[in-house]
C-alpha cells in the first residue's frame, strides 16, 4: 500500500491495509481515518482550549470558537468526503451483504458525527473548566454568603419602606381591562387609601399575583395591598440552585435573617474582610456586554452596587453559571438535538450520494427546493391550518415512497424514480413526528371546541414527540436494513435509455 | 510432460523469456497453488530486475524448477466450456432515432474471444453495452445461463465492461487493485498474491505506487484490465481495448487476453470491439462485422459463403505493372493506400508468387479471402 500520511501510526497503517484487504466495504468509508484523526484533533483542540488563557469569569469565548471550528469542520468534512468518493463497493457492483446499507449509514453517521463534534469542544471544555474551579455548592454558598455580609454592613437600608401594589380582584368581564391600568407609584398606605390606584385582575391573576408577594394588607373584601421585598438580593444566583441542597436565600429570606439579627458594631471590620475576600473571589473586570450597568435600581441600592463594584461580581457569578450549567436540563436536549439532526441530515445526504446517480442526486435536491418553495406558497396563498400542512407533509412521503416502489416495474432506471427513492429516504425519518404533530394539531383542535382550558398542561404531548423522534431514527435503520437497500439495489442497477 | 509446459520450456530454450514468464504465471495461477504462485512472482520479478541486461543462469534454474513442479500438478488444467450468455435478437434504437442496432443474436462460451469490428458509429459500442446491461433493450433478450433469476446488480457483478474512455480512478493504483479484489471477494492473503500477480502479469509493477494522473493512456487501459481481472469476471466486455495502446502492446494484450480466456483459474468469455481489424482476427475465435446496426458478417459462418480469393497489397509498382504480372487473372483496385487484388482463379499464394515473378517490389501483402475486411 502506498500510504505516506503524516501522524499515521504504524497501527493505524496496519489497520487500513487489513480492513482494504478483508472488509473493502468498511475501509471504503475511511471510518478508521476519522476515527483516528477526528479523536486526535478533538483530543488536541480540547488542550488548546484548556490552555486557552481566559478567566472562567469572563465573559464566554465560545461562539467565536465554535465559529472558527465549523470551519475546521467543514474543511474536515470536504477532505474525509474526497477519501470517501474515491471507492464505492456499491456502485462497483461489489459483494455487497445484505446489511451493507445500514452498517454504511452507521458509518457514515459516526464518522460525520465526529466531525460536528469539533464545534462541541470549546463549549464542553468551557463547562468543565467551570466546574473545576467552582463548585455547585460553592457559588450558592458564597452567594448567600455576599447578599447576607453585605447585609449586615449596610443595615440601614433594611429600615427601607415596602414598595406595594394595589390589587384588586375582578367581578366581572365588563370592567376595566387590565391592560388599561396603571402601576402605583405610591409608597404609603394613606395615599394609597385616599387615591387608590391599583391592578384590577382577574381570578387567575390575583391569586397568581397573591402566590408570589412576600406580604400583604388585605382592604376590604376585594382590595389587597401586596408588597416585595426591596432588593437584598444584591448578587443574583442567577438559577445555580436548581441543582444543589443549598438554595439562594430570597430578598425576603435575607431580610428575615439580617433584620432579626443586626451585626455587633465591633464585628464589622471582620464582616467587611470577609466580604472582600468573597468579591474578590468573584470580581472580574470586564467589559459587561449586556448593559447590566445600566439597571436602574432605587437610589440607595445602586449607591451599594457602586461602593461595593456588585456589577462586575454579578456578571462573572453569571459567566460561571453559564459555563457551568450550560449541559443541564433543556440546554442539553437542545445540543443533543442540535448535534443530532445535523449528523444526521450530513449522513443521509452522503448515503443517498452513494446509492445514487449523481444526476438523480442533484435533480433530488432541486426537486426537494422546488417542492418547499411550491408548499409554502400553497400554504400561505390557502390558509391552510396546521393539520392541512402535516397532512400535505404525509402526502409528500406517501408520494416518494410510491415513486421508489416503481424501481420493481421499471425496464429502465428513470430519473424520477431515483428522485422519489432520494427524497423518501431523506425525509422517513421525520415521518413518526408529523404524524404526532398532525394528531396533536387535530386534538388540540377538537379540545378548544369542547372546552375553554389550557391543551395539555402536563406537556404529555412532549413526551410523544420524543418518541415520535426516537421511533423515526429507528424506522429509518430497519428501512435501510430491508427497503431502502433492496430499492437502491435494484434502481441503480437497471440498464438506461 | 505437460504441452503447456514443454511450450515454456521452448519459450526459454529461444529466449523468448518475457512470453516465457507471463506463461510461467500463467500456469502457476490455473494450478490454484498459492506456493506455486508466489513462486512464480518471484521468477517474474527476478526476470524483471535483469530483461534490460544478461539474464543471468539462475533465474533459469528457479524457472525450470517452477516448471518442474508445475508439471506435478498439470491434471489441474483442464475446464468445462459452459454457456454464458444468450443474446436472441437484440434491437436497440435511441431515444433521438437516428440509430437502430438491428437483431442481433450471439451466443458466447467460456474461452470464446469474440471480436465486434466495423467504422465508428455503426453500432459497436451499442451492441456491447446492451449486452453488458446498461442499455435497455427495445426487444430481444438476453439470458445470463449461470445465473438463476438475476436481478441486474447480480448480473454486473457478474460481467465487467470496460468503456473505451476509462473513467478516472483516484488513490494509489494498488489500493485500487486490492479494492477490486477484495470486493469480488478475494481476501486476505490471497489479495496480496492475487494483486502481486496482475501486476506482474501485465507487467505493471514499477507504476503499481502511482497515480492516475501519473501514468499514460496505454498503462491506464491495462490498470484497467487488471482490475476488472482481480474482479473475476466471467464475461468480459472491452469495448476498443486497443485504441490507447502502441502496436506491441496491442499484440500482447491481445495474446494475453485469449490466454486468460481460457484460463482454468477463471475461465471466462471475452467480447471486445475494435478498429484494430486484423489484430482482433488473429486472436479472435468469432468476428462479427457490424455495419449500420446490422450484423454483415461473421466469421465461421459467413467465410464459407466466399467465392473468390482476395488480398491486399502496397507497393510502389504502377497500375500497369501489375495488370501485366497478373496476366488478367484478378480484378485490381485501388483505394489510395493500397491495392485490393481479387481472384476466382487464383489462391494468395499464387497471386503471390506471380507478383514475384513479375518483379514487383511487396511493401505489404494481406490474403483477406476469409477477412471481416473484404466487406469494409
Amino acid at each position: 500500500m502506498n500510504i505516506e500520511r503524516p501522524l499515521m501510526p504504524g497501527f493505524l497503517k496496519r489497520a487500513e491495509q487489513k480492513l482494504l484487504l478483508n472488509n473493502p466495504g468498511i475501509w471504503s468509508t475511511r471510518i478508521q481515518l476519522v476515527l483516528y484523526y477526528g479523536i486526535l484533533f478533538i483530543l488536541t483542540l480540547a488542550a488548546l482550549c484548556f490552555l486557552e488563557p481566559k478567566d472562567v469569569r469572563a465573559n464566554s469565548t465560545t461562539e467565536y470558537w465554535i465559529g472558527f471550528v465549523s470551519i475546521i469542520s467543514v474543511i474536515g468534512l470536504i477532505v474525509w468526503l474526497i477519501y470517501l468518493l474515491r471507492f464505492n463497493v456499491f456502485k462497483k457492483y461489489g459483494n455487497i451483504k445484505p446489511m451493507h446499507g445500514l452498517v454504511s449509514f452507521i458509518l457514515y453517521f459516526i464518522a460525520t458525527g465526529i466531525i460536528i463534534l469539533f464545534a462541541f469542544v470549546h463549549p464542553v471544555v468551557e463547562s468543565i473548566r467551570a466546574n473545576i474551579a467552582y463548585g455547585d455548592e460553592e457559588i450558592v454558598r458564597d452567594v448567600n454568603d455576599i447578599n447576607f455580609k453585605l447585609g449586615q454592613l449596610e443595615y440601614s437600608l433594611y429600615k427601607t419602606a415596602w414598595r406595594y401594589d394595589t390589587i384588586v380582584l375582578k367581578k366581572s368581564e365588563n370592567e376595566i381591562s387590565e391592560d388599561a391600568l396603571r402601576y402605583s407609584d405610591y409608597n404609603d398606605l394613606d395615599t394609597a387609601k385616599e387615591k387608590p390606584l391599583f391592578f384590577r385582575l382577574d381570578s387567575a391573576g390575583f391569586y397568581r399575583t397573591m402566590s408570589m408577594t412576600d406580604s400583604l394588607i388585605k382592604m376590604n373584601d376585594t382590595m389587597y395591598l401586596m408588597y416585595n421585598t426591596p432588593p437584598f438580593d444584591f448578587v443574583s444566583g442567577y438559577s445555580a440552585d436548581d441543582n444543589t441542597k443549598t438554595k439562594v436565600l430570597t430578598a425576603f429570606e435575607l431580610f428575615h435573617k439580617i433584620h432579626r439579627h443586626p451585626p455587633a458594631p465591633a464585628a464589622r471590620e471582620k464582616i467587611s474582610k470577609e466580604l472582600n475576600v468573597l468579591l474578590h473571589k468573584y470580581r472580574y473586570s470586564e467589559k459587561l456586554d449586556w448593559g447590566a450597568a445600566d439597571v436602574e435600581r432605587p437610589g440607595p441600592f445602586a449607591r451599594i452596587y457602586d461602593k461595593y463594584q456588585l456589577e462586575p461580581v454579578n456578571s462573572s457569578i453569571s459567566n460561571v453559571v453559564v459555563k457551568k450549567y450550560r449541559w443541564e436540563g433543556r440546554w442539553l436536549t437542545e445540543g443533543v438535538r442540535i448535534f443530532y439532526y445535523l449528523t444526521l441530515g450530513i449522513t443521509l445526504l452522503i448515503f443517498i450520494f452513494r446509492h445514487s446517480t449523481v444526476r438523480a442526486f442533484f435533480l433530488s435536491l432541486l426537486t426537494g427546493v422546488l417542492l418547499v418553495i411550491f408548499s409554502a406558497l400553497l400554504f400561505s396563498f390557502s390558509h391552510f391550518d396546521e393539520i392541512a400542512v402535516y397532512a400535505m407533509f404525509v402526502i409528500y412521503v406517501f408520494l416518494f415512497f410510491i415513486f421508489s416502489l416503481a424501481a420493481w416495474a421499471n425496464k429502465k432506471r428513470f430519473a424520477i424514480t431515483g428522485i422519489g427513492i432520494n427524497l423518501f429516504v431523506f425525509i422517513i425519518t421525520i415521518l413518526p413526528i408529523v404524524i404526532v404533530g398532525w394528531c396533536r394539531a387535530i386534538a388540540r383542535n377538537r379540545h378548544y371546541k369542547q372546552v375553554d382550558t389550557p391543551f395539555d398542561p402536563k406537556g404529555i404531548w412532549d413526551h410523544y414527540f420524543l418518541y415520535a423522534e426516537i421511533g423515526g431514527s429507528l424506522l429509518l435503520l430497519v428501512l435501510l436494513a430491508t427497503y431502502i437497500h433492496k430499492v437502491y439495489r435494484r434502481w441503480y442497477s437497471l440498464p438506461e435509455n | 510432460m505437460h504441452t503447456r509446459i514443454g511450450e515454456i520450456q521452448s519459450y526459454l530454450q529461444h529466449n523468448d523469456h518475457s512470453l516465457a514468464v507471463r506463461r510461467i504465471l500463467d500456469a502457476s495461477l490455473d494450478t490454484a497453488d498459492m506456493t506455486l504462485l508466489k513462486e512464480a512472482i518471484q521468477v517474474s520479478q527476478s526476470y524483471r530486475q535483469y530483461k534490460e541486461t544478461i539474464v543471468p543462469p539462475a533465474f533459469f534454474e528457479s524457472a525450470h524448477a517452477l516448471l518442474n513442479r508445475i508439471n506435478n500438478a498439470t491434471e489441474r488444467f483442464t475446464y468445462q466450456t459452459t454457456l454464458l450468455v444468450t443474446a436472441r435478437d437484440i434491437i436497440k434504437t435511441y431515444a433521438a432515432g437516428n440509430f437502430s442496432l438491428r437483431p442481433i443474436s450471439l451466443q458466447i462460451h467460456t474461452g470464446d474471444v469474440i471480436g465486434v469490428v466495423g467504422e465508428n458509429g455503426n453500432g459497436k459500442t451499442t451492441l456491447l453495452r446492451c449486452i453488458a446491461g446498461q442499455l435497455a433493450l427495445d426487444s430481444g433478450d438476453l439470458d445470463f445461463a449461470q445465473l438463476k433469476e438475476p436481478d441486474h446488480y447480480d448480473i454486473k457483478h457478474h460481467l465487467a465492461f470496460i468503456p473505451q474512455r476509462i473513467p478516472r480512478w483516484y488513490g494509489s493504483l494498488k489500493d485500487n487493485l486490492h479494492f477490486s479484489a477484495a470486493i469480488s471477494g478475494v481476501t486476505g492473503e490471497v489479495n496480496n498474491v492475487m494483486v502481486d500477480f496482475m501486476l506482474e502479469r501485465l507487467d505493471l509493477t514499477p507504476y503499481a505506487h502511482l497515480t492516475w494522473s501519473q501514468i499514460s493512456s496505454g498503462y491506464r487501459t491495462r490498470f484497467e484490465i487488471a482490475r476488472i481481472l482481480l474482479q473475476k469476471p466471467r464475461l468480459l466486455i472491452l469495448d476498443e481495448p486497443l485504441a490507447n495502446l502502441d502496436i506491441n502492446a496491442q499484440q500482447s494484450i491481445l495474446t494475453d487476453l485469449q490466454f486468460m480466456a481460457k484460463s482454468v483459474h477463471n475461465p471466462m468469455g471475452i467480447l471486445l470491439s475494435s478498429q484494430q481489424l486484423h489484430e482482433v482476427e488473429k486472436i479472435a475465435d468469432t468476428v462479427l462485422l457490424i455495419k449500420n446496426g446490422s450484423c454483415l458478417f461473421r466469421t465461421g459462418e459467413l467465410e464459407k459463403t466466399a467465392t473468390a480469393f482476395v488480398v491486399e497489397l502496397e507497393t510502389t509498382a504502377s497500375r500497369a505493372a501489375l495488370v501485366n504480372a497478373l496476366n488478367g487473372q484478378g480484378v485490381l483496385q485501388y483505394n489510395g493506400g493500397f491495392y485490393t487484388i481479387t481472384s476466382s482463379a487464383l489462391r494468395a499464394q499464387d497471386i503471390l508468387a506471380k507478383l514475384v515473378k513479375g518483379n514487383i517490389p511487396i511493401t505489404y501483402f494481406r490474403d483477406i479471402t476469409h477477412s471481416t475486411k473484404r466487406f469494409i
